[in-house]
């Protein structure tokens, strides 16, 4: 008898597992299935994220300053000459009596900006995302100008010779960028053959002394006022996921502009901006600060879903190693094709939404409010930025 | 007692059984996979209500949002259903949220609302253009979900062959899926069943709703909801209610008895000529009037560009050019089966006097109005032209200008004039903005006909007989949009619907 019922136990029990595989499938976890008391107790320490774009923001001012000091000395011999060759044109003048001086400064100017903009890179992802930094991510680096946008940032550059420019587009790419690179015919002084081959290639220019005056002295002063903000954040648990849910999906467009950018597109250039350094330094900039952000607040998902934090940590090391292998590969000298450049985009957009997506149902796990209206913050009144012109003096 | 085998057999069969119909009785039903909104997909912004598609008025059966990862691609489909699946890449229809012009438009009413939900009012837009995409939560101003490969695929295969109810009057893809019941759905379940994956896939014998007009309607009507900018619902596009009103919808011809044949042109050819409904063979060609997408032959790429991308997977470039060519060849056909010109002039005309002319264009194979849709960026016109025995033109009303894309301001034009608050025209399809609109001439109904009178000015030296031409002219859009907002340096041509001539003597 006591066969029988092991039999039937067996039989039974088999029957209950087959019905246990076959029964309905398992639907997806859901935001609240995990509790998110333990994760509201945990504490978050973000004293590093803060440090690290202090950082970061206060090497871009160091070498906005530099990048401006040069632009004086630039703007002070071009007033020199033509304080002393009134007939002439001071940038043949230039060109023809001091050429190496000339190209020396232009390639420190060149130097300094690209360590500025690296530095604001590394910021971007952190400064863009939170939104009462926001404001600083339009003007220096991505807002549009109203010639482009009616809606653009409202600020004023008040030149040297009192000509006011009104929202003219960010300072890194749409002001400095093409002064110095010379992408925009009105902000060219005289194109020279800067690489001396006997051709006048792309880039090959002296800046037109006012803009980039001018354009230079409000980078400084825009980094200096970004410093200051970043300072004065306190980040908020809020902020880090906001940060991290607004800038990881953003990949399409870095790809799009990369992909029409001087370093895919080559010879068929024919935009003003992201001539200096490649977008995908962009990508891998804004990333780095992500990621970091995202170490300093991993306690707190981890807590609330250990599996969803693992995903989350793996996604994130998968589209970094994804896009630095680009990177390295370009800096390498690979150029790639449009096509290869937008079937990379589809590719680090997939991942970035998959990874976006996580990081929002972490913020939901760990109760953190994320308000679609936060109102960024922006100051009182437009910024007005009126050049002081320096002292003529000869180029040294 | 010793106990044979047998009955340890039978007594724990018999148990195990009971168990198991017991189980059967007691476990949950499948639930299906849908997600619930600011549950499983958080953060998701609904300004107005409930609904987290609307404006949009598609839904799921169960009224929750899809889960990407269980909802079948259209690269899955053809694992099984090739043809069909190529016919459909080729078609406007794999491409209704890719699109260039749609993906521009859409961006150009989301930023005019900026910081008026602009994002969440595309929804509107959405819900027949990237069906998928707006069902599971994308068009939400936080990423909240991870990809989908179906949610790429614009009107994919999943969006018809599970639609279980639609209202076409409603329109502004007023269709309920019921894609959430699927349950992990795959190959396997497939192949074990596949009376039930027609049954699933709604195959027309199972639901007449696939093989009707009411279906399409759902998304062929568009209707603004008050709350993109207050006002009245402004109805936009009417297709459906232009087709119900049609002789066609009296003989029972719906839209995919034209929409849908391998041959559309030559389908309309056979009903004119023997006035029976020729036997339905389905193709999934879903042919329209997209000239523009379908054409293989652009220059630098520009096809794959406008059509927001290479071709779907599993066919090569070369395979989707020929399919494009195909589809494009189709396209003009039946483009020129819609209309037909015809003229009565005076029979003879001499030098110095006017020669009046009555234009007639009749609707003579589409089974709506002409032109039909997005009518303030489709159009046609007239050209009527005039030449005297030795080719000089005398008279040219309706020119197209091909170096700037611009059509004569004097021609009989049929086109939907939007226009702002400030009575300003909207020529980029800003739909939010829109106040009111008129038509320049109305749109001619099916079987019906509109004539226009031309009074030619025959000049003292004309030479002998005069020649006219009358050209039919239609293009996809404005010359404004494709310069403005696609910003792309090229023309669009007009294609020929219809053309007439003939020849006046001199008295």
């Amino acid at each position: 008898m006591k066969k029988i019922w092991i039999s039937s136990l067996v039989g039974i029990l088999t029957l209950s597992l087959m019905l246990t595989a076959c029964a309905s499938p398992q639907t997806a976890p859901t935001a609240d299935s995990v509790s998110t008391e333990n994760a509201a107790a945990a504490e978050v320490d973000l004293s590093a994220v803060k440090a690290y774009a202090v950082e970061q923001a206060s090497l871009m001012k160091e070498s906005a300053a530099a990048l401006r000091a040069g632009a004086e000395k630039y703007y002070a011999a071009i007033a020199q000459i033509k304080a002393d060759h009134p007939d002439a044109n001071p940038y043949e003048y230039l060109w023809a009596n001091n050429p190496d001086a000339a190209k020396a400064l232009l390639n420190q100017m060149r130097a300094d900006w690209l360590e500025a903009h690296t530095h604001y890179e590394l910021n971007e992802g952190i400064i863009a995302g939170v939104p009462t930094l926001a404001f600083f991510d339009d003007w220096l680096d991505a807002g549009p100008s109203a010639e482009e946008d009616p809606e653009a940032l409202e600020w004023k550059l008040v030149l040297a010779d009192d000509t006011t420019l009104e929202s003219p587009g960010n300072l890194f790419h749409s002001l400095t960028e093409p002064a110095l690179y010379g992408t925009v015919d009105k902000y060219v002084g005289l194109p020279v053959d800067l690489n001396g081959d006997g051709s006048l290639g792309v880039s090959e220019a002296l800046p037109e002394a006012e803009i980039l005056l001018a354009a230079t002295q409000a980078l400084d002063v825009a980094s200096d006022q970004t410093l200051d903000a970043v300072k004065a954040w306190q980040p908020t648990l809020e902020d880090a996921f906001m940060a991290m849910v607004t800038m990881i999906p953003t990949m399409n467009e870095y790809f799009e502009q990369w992909k029409l950018s001087a370093f895919v597109s080559g010879g068929n250039f024919e935009g003003t901006s992201f001539i200096a350094a490649s977008r995908l330094l962009d990508v891998t900039g804004i990333l780095s600060g992500l990621d970091l952000t995202y170490d300093n607040i991993r306690p707190i998902v981890a807590n609330a879903d250990a599996s969803l934090d693992s995903q989350i940590a793996a996604g994130f090391s998968d589209l970094v190693k994804y896009v630095n292998n680009l990177y390295d590969q370009e800096k390498a000298g690979t150029i790639f094709s449009p096509e290869e450049a937008d079937s990379f985009g589809t590719e680090a957009q997939n991942k970035a939404a998959a990874l976006a997506a996580l990081v929002a149902q972490a913020a939901a796990k760990a109760n953190v409010k994320l308000n679609l209206d936060a109102e960024g913050w922006s100051p009182d009144a437009p910024p007005v930025i009126i050049v002081v012109a320096p002292d003529p003096a000869p180029i040294q | 007692m010793r106990t044979k085998p047998i009955r340890f057999l039978l007594t724990g069969g018999t148990l195990a059984l009971i168990a198991f119909f017991a189980a059967l009785f007691f476990l949950p039903k499948p639930q299906g996979t849908g997600l619930t909104v600011n549950k499983d997909v958080p953060f998701y912004s609904m300004p107005w209500n409930d609904n987290p598609f609307f404006p949009g008025l598609i839904n799921t059966a169960d009224g929750k949002m899809l889960d990407g990862a269980n909802v079948p691609s259209a690269e899955f489909c053809a694992q099984c259903h090739e043809k069909e699946y190529r016919e459909w890449a080729s078609s406007v229809h794999s491409d209704t949220g890719l699109d260039l012009l749609y993906d521009t438009a859409a961006n150009n009413n989301e930023v005019a609302h900026k910081n008026r939900n602009g994002l969440e009012k595309t929804r509107w837009c959405e819900s027949c253009h990237e069906p998928v995409n707006l069902l599971r939560g994308e068009v939400n101003p936080l990423a909240v979900v991870g990809p989908s490969q179906a949610a790429k695929e614009g009107t994919t295969c999943v969006v018809c062959h599970t639609a279980v109810k639609a209202d076409p009057l409603a329109g502004n893809g007023a269709v309920t899926l019921d894609l959430n019941n699927l349950n992990n759905y795959n190959e396997a379940l497939i192949m074990a069943a596949p009376s039930e994956h027609a049954r699933n896939m709604q195959s027309k014998t199972h639901n007449p709703l696939m093989g009707s007009s009411d279906f399409c309607g759902a998304c062929h009507t568009e209707i603004r909801p008050v709350e993109i900018n207050g006002g009245d619902p402004l109805h936009l596009q009417s297709t459906y209610e232009e087709w119900q009103k049609s002789e066609y919808a009296e003989k029972n011809i719906q839209c995919q008895d034209c929409h849908m044949p391998p041959d559309p042109a030559a389908f309309i050819a056979e009903l004119n000529e023997t006035g029976k409904t020729p036997k339905r063979v389905v193709s999934h060609r879903f042919v329209g009037v997209n000239y523009l997408l379908t054409d293989p032959t652009l220059p630098s790429n520009l096809t794959t560009f406008l059509r927001g991308g290479l071709p779907p997977g599993g066919i090569s470039l070369d395979e989707w050019k020929a399919d494009l060519l195909e589809q494009q060849r189709l396209t003009l056909d039946l483009i020129k089966s819609a209309a037909t010109l015809s003229v009565s002039a005076p029979a003879s005309v001499s030098p110095n006097a006017t020669a009046n002319l009555d234009v007639t264009i009749v609707n003579s194979g589409a089974g709506h109005s002409l032109p039909t849709g997005a009518l303030d960026q489709r159009h046609m016109w007239l050209e009527v032209k005039a030449t005297d025995a030795t080719g000089k033109v005398i008279y040219d009303n309706g020119w197209f200008d091909e170096k700037t894309g611009k059509v004569d301001p004097s021609a009989v034009i049929y086109i939907k004039v939007l226009v702002d608050k400030n009575d300003d025209p909207i020529y980029e399809h800003i739909l939010f903005n829109v106040k009111s609109y008129s038509y320049t001439r109305d749109p001619i109904p099916a079987n019906a006909s509109d004539t226009i009178p031309y009074a030619i000015p025959i000049p003292a030296d004309a030479q002998g007989t005069i020649t006219v031409q009358t050209t039919l002219w239609y293009r996809l859009a404005l010359q404004e949009f494709v310069t403005y907002s696609l910003k792309l340096d090229m023309i669009l041509p007009p294609v020929m619907m219809a053309q007439n001539m003939i020849e006046i003597p001199a008295k």
